[in-house]
């Protein structure tokens, strides 16, 4: 009947067999909707990243559109199968193949190697299954903007009774407090209700005396500067216990901790400038002589990583993000670190800008990554798959139906599929499904349905997709993933009949969990060597 | 003819003419003669040659005069796609001294999209404005995205998915207004909507002869007297220069013809086909809970289109079942397109994936009959109930398949 589909589809497709609920099911699978990520995926909330089973009801997740919006409902299933890690310049993402990620499917044809071919194909959400290395990932950036002209001191410190001076009940959100703000990120530690600390290099004569001018003219306060030169160290500090109290709330205390307050996130970008050109020149880097210039920033604190990485693509700057373990190196021990690279030219640009560096590139690398219209375009670098058997997890999100990781968009569900068992002595006596899906989704819904009736449960967890697919006398290629679904489905039916008689599902074959120090490829905007990635001091 | 043809023949019903047409019997018996008897180059200086000469020049003057303009100013193509190419190109390069801005609408047929995509590449600016919910562009957003670098407007006459027809009298005053030339694709919309070029501001139109009951690989394009173009087709200078290649005299001969019954004959198709179309819409929407139709109900809407979606189910399926029973439709599914990509005339109106999914275009033609709709109506409600049992989605249950906005 139609020319793509085999007879044999077309027989399942017209006349399905088992079509329908079982109501009291033994057992019940469903794919495509709605869970889907691994546990430890890191979801991007408002102003923080969060692990994904962490997340709760009400709570307001970042969507594909670049705003925040309300999760509904959060899901969890055991899982056991095939999980794709995806990984571009931000991240990598653990999650079934049958999720579904806002991106490009790049075209066969030469030209769409070129950037400018590339920027013509309109984005989609596709199946992870169907995406390939090099295939465009989107990433969208924080659009709303909420400009604060004061910041309230007295919330914070009013409570404290100590004779410290006493300080102003506001001060204004200008260049000078942003600067300070992203000084103390960087290179600020508290003594607790007693001082604050900002050390810096001894030859950084005037971000030390940048500081002392900001605390002069925005609090009334004299730091005291303490060069050490055996260290090569110089200290800023301030003893005031409100202030130290103020900062310590605001920005976190030990390195690990900082972040920057929820407001400083919304500023207008303009302002938000100002907070990046204090952090840079305290954790930063810009090497614009070498080989292939960069500029790069690095942290033990994920949350401050996430958020300079949203800093920057405020900017139109693009970043790449790596994780390194914690290492110990020369008898110094490094604490886990997040790094963050820029490398290429038009971004360095903006960042000299910021920096008031002066800027001696031209635009004439390739462009991998590109910003437009509220989203980054960003490669997909490598894919992986393996075996994994826990805990998957999924949100409901009101309105948008999507959500945002650290590295890239993902959607609630897709396709939709039910596979209902009935299940005695460990055989499954009834099969039925249930499906929203096209003439092959339907087929392979019933050619399961007929592979797995009468057989043990053992049985039933080999039929695999192939089997699905070849049963039916092939199918299309672009409808090979409905082949995927219900074999799965299948599968998961079983493992639910499992769990509620108490049993374990059995791991598929090669199972194993995935390796935490994978070194994924990068793409050439980020190679990086410890060296250059070493904050200076 | 096949034997596999014979027989089935009787009882099919083909509601798929915006995709092609059946070529007017008329319409073939004018043509034949130009294969093994008067087959002769129209550039030949021979009897022979002349011959087949005339017979074009015949096939250009009809087509003038379906368009209310005489023969000179009709350039034969292979069809729509050459038609939109030849106008889009060729006037943009003509015009790049003069500007490179270029305003098109998000619901145009890929002809005419990918054709601004790839000037995109090569330097023009392209604006593509949006659609209402029933597919109109309005003439405010041409207005405002109207500039001094604009110096070509596109807008289809009416949409192949939707039937919407688009005020394109009023959008080429604007257009006229700003200094670009305006330039429609009428492949749906001619013989079904009149189209003077006398009282419009069009300074070219694409058509094409399958979509009117002529063959296929044929068209013209409408270029207004003083239009300047760049040819996409070079060679021995045919067609004024502007289309290389030896004249496809029958199919030439086919378009004449089939303009020339499709507008002699106009007025009663377009009210046979208005009022089938009504009883299907009414029927369908009637017979089936759940169904919506897409697209504007009133004189906006093409006399041969009727487009529904239905809630829960995927139109793939709907398509499949439906030529079973001998009735052939299409959908703006993704499942049914090599692409997996739901059509982005139907995103573009603001529908969900999922609604996109559920669609199904019905599109006539003068030989449909009331008869052939309501077979349709009776046999379109159990299709979409069975599908809906398999459906995991029902009433009541907030279903969100992807979708992108």
């Amino acid at each position: 009947m139609s020319p793509q589909y085999t007879e044999k589809v077309m027989e399942h497709f017209t006349n399905p067999h088992n079509v329908g609920e079982i109501p009291d099911a033994d057992g019940v699978g469903q794919v495509g909707n709605p869970v889907c990520l691994t546990e430890g995926t890191l979801v991007q909330l408002n102003n923080h990243y969060k692990e994904i089973e962490s997340v709760e009801d009400g709570e307001r997740v970042l969507t594909h559109e670049g705003v925040f919006s309300t999760v509904l409902q959060c899901s969890v299933r055991d899982y056991a199968g095939t999980i794709l890690r995806l990984k571009n310049k931000l991240g990598t993402t653990d999650m079934t193949p049958d999720h579904l990620v806002l991106g490009i499917k790049k075209p066969k044809e030469q030209r769409y190697n070129h950037a400018r071919y590339k920027k013509l194909l309109t984005p989609d959400w596709h199946h992870a299954s169907e995406l390939e290395p090099r295939d465009i990932a989107l990433y969208p950036i924080l659009k709303e903007t909420r400009d604060q002209e004061f910041f309230d001191l007295r919330t914070v410190a009013d409570r404290l009774t100590t004779s410290a001076v006493k300080l102003p009940d506001r001060i204004p959100v200008n260049d000078e407090f942003l600067r300070l703000a992203g000084y103390y990120l960087a290179e600020g530690s508290v003594v607790p209700d007693a001082s604050l600390h900002f050390s810096f290099h001894i030859d950084e004569t005037e971000y030390q005396e940048d500081v002392v001018r900001i605390f002069e003219r925005l609090f009334g306060l004299k730091p005291s500067i303490d060069r050490r030169d055996a260290s090569n160290a110089a200290c800023v500090s301030v003893n005031n216990v409100h202030l130290a109290r103020v900062f310590e709330t605001t920005f976190g205390r030990g390195s690990a901790n900082k972040h920057i307050p929820d407001f400083m996130l919304f500023l207008p970008p303009e302002k938000q400038a100002y907070l990046l050109k204090g952090l840079w020149r305290g954790d930063g880097y810009i090497n614009l002589f070498r080989k292939g210039p960069r500029a790069g920033y690095a942290t033990v604190s994920m949350q401050l990583a996430g958020q300079v990485k949203t800093l920057l693509l405020r900017q139109g700057i693009i970043p790449s993000v790596d994780k390194e373990s914690g290492v110990v190196r020369e008898n110094i021990t490094h604490l886990e670190a997040h790094r963050i690279h820029v490398g290429d030219a038009s971004s360095l640009k903006k960042l000299c800008l910021i920096l008031e560096i002066e800027c001696p590139l031209s635009d004439t690398r390739k462009e991998h990554s590109w910003i437009d219209g509220g989203f980054l375009y960003t490669p997909i670098t490598s894919i992986e798959e393996y075996q994994f058997t826990g805990k998957v997890r999924n949100f409901e999100v009101n309105n948008y139906h999507s959500y945002v990781t650290d590295s890239f968009t993902t959607h609630n569900c897709g396709d939709m599929m039910y596979i209902y068992i009935k299940v005695k002595d460990d055989i499954l006596t009834d099969v039925k499904f249930k499906t929203f899906g096209c003439g092959a989704a339907i087929a392979t819904s019933s050619m399961v349905t007929d592979l797995a009736k009468g057989k043990t449960l053992e049985e039933g967890l080999k039929i695999t997709r192939k089997d699905v697919a070849e049963s039916l006398g092939g199918l299309p290629p672009q409808k090979m993933h409905c082949s995927n679904l219900a074999a799965d489905a299948l599968h998961e039916a079983i493992h639910d009949y499992l769990r509620k008689v108490g049993r374990e599902p059995p791991l598929p074959p090669d199972a194993k969990k995935p390796h935490e120090d994978d070194h994924c490829e990068v793409d050439e905007d980020s190679p990086i060597t410890i060296e250059d990635s070493v904050p200076k001091k | 003819m096949p034997p596999w043809i014979k027989g089935e023949l009787m009882d099919r019903v083909y509601f798929d003419n915006s995709a092609t047409t059946k070529v007017d019997p008329r319409v073939l018996e004018e043509m034949l003669p130009f294969f093994t008897d008067n087959y002769g180059n129209a550039s030949s200086l021979h009897s022979f040659g002349r011959d087949a000469y005339d017979a074009m020049e015949l096939a250009r003057e009809r087509t003038g005069k379906a368009l209310g303009t005489a023969a000179r100013d009709i350039i034969f193509t292979s069809g729509g796609t050459e038609s939109d190419n030849l106008a889009l190109q060729g006037a943009a390069y003509a015009l790049a001294n003069k500007g490179r801005h270029i305003i098109t609408s998000m619901v145009e047929h890929h002809a005419v999209l990918h054709t601004c995509q790839f000037l995109e590449t090569q330097g023009f600016k392209v604006t593509y404005l949006p659609v209402d919910a029933e597919g109109l562009v309005s003439v405010e957003s041409l207005r405002n995205a109207m500039t001094k670098e604009t110096t070509l407007v596109s807008i289809m006459a009416a949409n192949n998915e939707i039937g919407t027809i688009q005020p394109i009298k009023d959008l080429a005053e604007v257009a006229k207004e700003g200094g670009a030339l305006f330039h429609t694709d009428a492949v749906q919309a001619m013989t079904k909507v009149p189209l003077d070029m006398s009282k419009l501001k069009v300074d070219m139109l694409s058509l094409s002869a399958h979509k009117v009951h002529g063959p296929k690989g044929v068209g013209a394009l409408y270029i207004r007297k003083g239009v300047k173009l760049r040819p996409i087709i070079y060679g021995g200078g045919h067609e004024r220069g502007l289309r290389s290649s030896t004249e496809n005299i029958p199919g030439i001969v086919g378009l004449g013809k089939a303009l020339e019954l499709g507008m002699s004959e106009m007025e009663e198709s377009v009210a046979k086909m208005s009022a089938i179309r009504d009883r299907l819409i009414d029927g369908t929407l009637k017979a089936v809970p759940r169904s919506y139709l897409n697209g504007p109900r009133d004189e906006k809407r093409l006399c041969n289109n009727a487009h529904f979606r239905f809630d829960f189910i995927e139109g793939e399926g709907m398509i499949l079942h439906l030529d079973m029973r001998g009735f052939a439709a299409s959908t703006g599914s993704a499942c049914s397109t090599k692409s997996l990509e739901p059509s982005h005339v139907l995103r573009s109106l603001g529908l969900k994936h999922e609604q996109c999914h559920g669609s199904l275009r019905l599109s006539l033609s003068k030989f449909n009959t009331m008869d052939e709709a309501e077979r349709f109506i009776t046999t379109i409600g159990p299709i979409v109930e069975n599908l809906r049992k398999m459906s995991p989605l029902k009433e009541g249950v907030d279903y969100n398949v992807a979708t992108v906005h």
